[in-house]
């Protein structure tokens, strides 16, 4: 499945920039970003609700742009699951089957049906109508009958937003396995990163309209192509700077008014000159407890406990924004009295520190 | 001077609210147009009673209203064919004529009629007499029709209409040449039914008031009907349609029709009440409300001085033969069986 | 134990109190009357009144006197047209207002539009007919100028079809009311995913949209029966001699005829016929609600 050159506008309200976008066969793919960003609207685009103001959709190679929904090889999961109300769960996976178009028998329907029962679960709960289930088995029948129609692409559009958190993590091991068994494309939409991040192939994290990166979940996370893409993914801190030139593969790094300075392991950053402005990002994970090359110190604002982990927020010296670490628990260990107005010191590996460019300072 | 000048209204109004305060009141239910300012307004100066006017659709609407125990009216005016139900049914008092001023000057046809007198007891006294003939199209039925028979003629098929009332009977029994049309024998009701119902598919519509009348002829819905005498072509003809209609006496004879005045039972303004009689015996009264709806006169001595030549002649005064050639209204024998059978014809398909 | 209904019963007091108003006015001005109208269907009516007695002769003569049961069977004809009509009028309407308009401003106006009649007398749009439908009326006078005939049609008015236009033009808007609340409470991505499962328009509307508006058009079509069945001013300014219905037996009885018992026993009858489509409607409701859960 492809996009070319698909945009779409609502009057002078641009929801939607050019964009391009190859899914490969039974690839996992998502589009992660804030509501607004323009991921829904692509997905339904590719489902037929709505058509592209420039561009064309192409499924299994044939141009389906402007192809009403019930005449592309797509099914949607909706969010609200948009189960019938006045039909039993078998009646609900069966409604998609018995269209003309679909030319199946009634014991191929009844397999079907069976089959996608079972795959999702709910084999003992046919004749149930929606109304008398939990979110989570309404979320499964949703998923039932998409798929039994067998489409090129499933668009899954939110899925597991309106489940609680506990669900929600089950779910994306089921999400996760019917894809492996199904092996056909699936076109997912969420604003959860960690949802993104687990499930998936491929995420394309889109802001405004437009992709700001595509790729798989681990290079988003090691290398994000800007700032947002960052903290988006996996969170960090944007720290503003000063680019002092680099050698050897390393760049020098004058962290806020220059009282710290790091050196930063990795690829050039383009276009920079010395003095340049920069921003530098610390994600929380990579500020390790302790003295050591690229240490930042300050002072503790807040100590917050999260379990496992314990969330630091500190004043680093000379920088005016605070800074959040989190460490394991057992790293404190030695600090039992660390709180408010505790002199704290970070480091942080010069490979794990993200550089970029400030564009808004240029 | 500026605080008295303010005040005078303020005054004024009190002495018109004492003045209203020590009136009585008068509650009449009566036909439209029997309650005009005409009347209302001299008979308010002389009596210093004050009417209050409520108006009934039909002569069936008298007794459903006493039924339903609404005992506010002080006296009824319904026709000659409905006073006897009234009386026997217990819902008004007798009337002394001796108290009634200028009785003597009607027509003794009419006041001593056995609808109105039972076992020598007055139960009512006459108001305004008129009479129920025939209108057509002059351009739209050829030649000159003389006879009821216009009504159940199917060359006129869907251009008839008739009163949506039991006198329909009345019409369809002299058309069958039965002369008792007030006490019909059973197999006499039979044969008026059925033909009436045969009359029904050559009837546009049955006209419920001489309002809907006027507007069925003027709209050239129908071109023949019953209609009250001198009012309904005069008013279709007055609309200059580019047509005219035509009233006429059928051989089988019209119908005539007399509104009387009764006392409801147990009113508690009796005095205003006869003061209302009276009145209407007078000349004013009497001519105010021939005036007023165009209907007969009862009391050709009190309309004497305050009508024309012209006029007492358009409205029968002194004229009895006109009287006498008309069937005069009465209550049926069997009231509720000629009621049944009207409803039956209507029901009917 | 003890504690719970010395609660219950302090909170009882105060609760009666407030319901104590509407449900006195109920029983006085509801209850009682229809108590009132069934005791007098079985007196005896003795000219020129009736006497209080008990006894079936009433309801014998409601079922033996073809006069009776024509008209009931008629006006049940009636309104089972004009139903018919005004909802197969009416639910298009709702439909297009919902589905088919987009902006909501033109929705709004547009459904007002079907609203704001119901602002003008009754008596006065029954009365308006009879100018569109008469001899002399609209209606002829543009098919004359059309040139579609020469000579007035007279078939238009005063018949048992004038009285099903009336009455379907006054009742179409408590069709369109409920239709166009069911039609608006239908999730729109219900429709999507139907057409997303590959049915097209005409089917998700049989599949998906009309059994989700069935409740609409049953509680349209219960009100528009039973108002259309109680209807006494369209036999009287647009009906024909062939278009008596009930209500006009009823109001002849109770004035002309002075037989309130024949007329009690009557409306009766009519109660437990719109009781019973009440009923039944309220099932049908049901069953669809629990269908839809």
């Amino acid at each position: 499945m492809a996009l070319e050159g698909v945009s779409k506008s609502y009057g002078a309200v641009q929801a939607l920039g050019q964009t391009d976008l190859v899914l490969n066969e039974g690839e996992f793919v998502t589009l992660l970003g804030p509501s607004g960003c323009g991921k829904t609207t692509t997905l339904r685009m590719v489902g037929g609700f709505e058509f592209p103001s420039t561009g064309r959709i192409l499924i299994d190679g044939r141009d389906t742009t402007y192809a009403a929904p019930f005449d592309r090889p797509v099914n949607t999961v909706f969010q609200d699951y948009a189960l019938f109300p006045h039909m039993t769960v078998a009646q609900n996976i069966r409604y998609g089957l018995t269209v003309r178009g679909a030319n199946l028998s009634p014991a191929e329907v009844s397999s079907r049906v069976e089959h996608a029962l079972a795959l999702v679960g709910l084999s003992k709960f046919a004749d149930r109508r929606p109304a008398m289930m939990s979110g989570g088995q309404r979320q499964r029948v949703a998923m039932a009958r998409a798929i039994a129609r067998r489409p090129r692409v499933l668009l899954l559009d939110e899925p597991l937003s309106a489940l609680d958190v506990k669900l929600r993590e089950g779910m994306q091991v089921e999400l996760k396995r019917i894809h492996r068994e199904l092996g056909i494309t699936f076109l997912m939409v969420t604003h959860d990163q960690g949802e993104a991040m687990a499930l998936s192939d491929r995420v394309v994290v889109m802001q405004a309209g437009q992709i700001c990166q595509t790729g798989k979940p681990e290079e988003l996370y090691d290398s994000p192509a800007n700032p947002y893409v960052a903290d988006f993914i996996g969170g960090a801190n944007l720290v503003k700077g000063v680019w002092k030139g680099r050698d050897r593969g390393r760049d020098r790094l004058a962290l806020g008014q220059g009282q710290a300075e790091v050196q930063r392991e990795g690829h050039a950053v383009a276009g920079l000159s010395e003095g340049a402005a920069v921003l530098i990002g610390l994600r929380p994970d990579n500020l390790l407890l302790g003295d050591g090359p690229n240490a930042i110190s300050g002072r503790v604002l807040e100590v917050l406990f999260r379990g496992d982990r314990i969330r630091i927020e500190f004043t680093p010296r000379g920088i005016a924004a605070p800074i959040f670490a989190e460490v394991p628990r057992a790293a404190l260990r030695d600090l039992q009295n660390l709180g408010p107005g505790s002199p704290v010191t970070f480091h942080i590996d010069a490979a794990d520190i993200l550089l970029f460019a400030d564009e808004v300072a240029k | 001077m500026k605080a008295g000048k303010r005040l005078a209204p303020f005054a004024l109004g009190l002495v018109a609210m004492a003045h209203a305060a020590a009136a009585q009141d008068l509650n009449i239910l009566t036909w439209e147009g029997y309650a005009p300012e005409t009347i209302t307004r001299p008979f308010a100066e002389a009596s210093g009673c004050n009417i209050t006017a409520s108006y009934v659709g039909s002569n069936d609407d008298f007794a459903a209203k006493l039924a339903a125990g609404g005992g506010v009216y002080d006296i009824i005016t319904p026709s000659s064919d409905t006073v006897p139900l009234l009386s026997q049914a217990g819902f008004v008092d007798p009337i002394d004529p001796a108290a009634v001023e200028n009785y003597a000057g009607i027509y003794p046809e009419f006041s001593q009629s056995p609808a109105l007198n039972l076992d020598g007891i007055t139960w009512a006294v006459p108001l305004i007499w008129g009479s129920v003939s025939l209108i057509y199209r002059p351009d739209m039925v050829p030649g000159t029709p003389d006879s009821i028979a216009v009504l159940f003629d199917p060359a006129y098929a869907g251009k008839i209409s008739m009163w949506d009332d039991k006198s329909a009977i009345y019409w369809a029994a002299r058309y069958l040449g039965y002369e008792n049309i007030f006490d019909l024998t059973d197999e006499q009701l039979e044969a008026v039914k059925a033909k009436l119902i045969e009359q029904k598919p050559l009837v546009r519509k049955y006209w419920a008031s001489a309002g809907e009348l006027t507007e069925l002829m003027a709209n050239q819905e129908v071109y023949v009907s019953n209609a009250w005498t001198g009012l309904t072509f005069k008013e279709v003809n007055g609309l200059n349609k580019g047509f005219t209609v035509a009233e006429f006496n059928p051989k089988e004879k019209s119908e005539g029709w007399m509104d009387s005045m009764m006392l409801v039972k147990g009113t508690p303004n009796q005095e205003c009440a006869m003061k209302f009689i009276s009145y209407m015996q007078s000349a004013e009264g009497q001519c105010a409300l021939a005036a007023s709806t165009g209907y007969f006169p009862v009391n050709p001595g009190a309309v004497a001085a305050c009508m024309d030549e012209a006029t007492k002649k358009e409205r029968q005064v002194g004229n009895i033969d006109f009287v006498k050639s008309l069937v005069m209204w009465q209550q049926p024998a069997r009231l509720d069986k000629y009621i049944e059978v009207w409803n039956a014809v209507k029901a009917a398909p | 134990m003890r504690g719970k209904s010395v609660l219950a019963r302090r909170s009882a007091l105060p609760v009666l109190g407030l319901f104590a108003l509407p449900v006195g006015w109920a029983f006085l001005l509801l209850i009682v009357p229809y108590g009132i109208m069934v005791a007098i269907s079985f007196w005896t009516r003795q000219f020129p009144l009736f006497v209080p007695d008990f006894q079936f002769g009433n309801y014998l003569q409601l079922f033996s006197d073809p006069q009776y049961y024509t008209v009931i069977l008629r006006t049940a004809k009636i309104a089972a047209l004009v139903t018919l009509a005004a909802t197969c009028l009416g639910y298009p309407l709702a439909y297009y207002l919902v589905f088919v308009i987009k902006t909501e401003r033109l929705r709004a106006l547009l459904y007002m539009l079907v609203i704001v009649p119901l602002w003008v007398s009754y008596l006065l749009r029954t009365y308006t007919w009879k100018t569109i439908l008469g001899t002399d009326g609209a209606l002829n006078s543009a098919l004359k100028w059309l040139g579609v005939i020469d000579q007035p049609i007279s078939l238009f008015l005063y018949n048992q079809w004038s009285m099903v236009i009336t009455l379907t033009y006054i009742f179409i808007p408590f069709v369109v009311m409920p239709v166009f609340a069911a039609l608006e409470n239908i999730p729109r991505n219900l429709i999507e995913a139907s057409e997303d499962l590959g049915v097209r328009p005409f089917g998700t509307f049989l599949r998906v949209i009309l059994p989700l508006s069935a409740g609409g058009v049953i509680s349209g079509a219960t009100v528009t029966f039973c108002l259309a069945f109680g209807d006494f001013v369209a036999p009287v300014l647009v009906g024909g001699p062939d278009g008596t219905m009930v209500a006009n037996l009823l109001q002849s009885q109770f004035g002309a005829a002075l037989n309130w018992p024949l007329g009690s026993a009557l409306a009766t009858v009519v109660l437990l016929i719109v009781m019973a489509l009440l009923w039944l409607s309220a099932r049908l409701d049901r069953a669809g609600r629990v269908a839809l859960g």
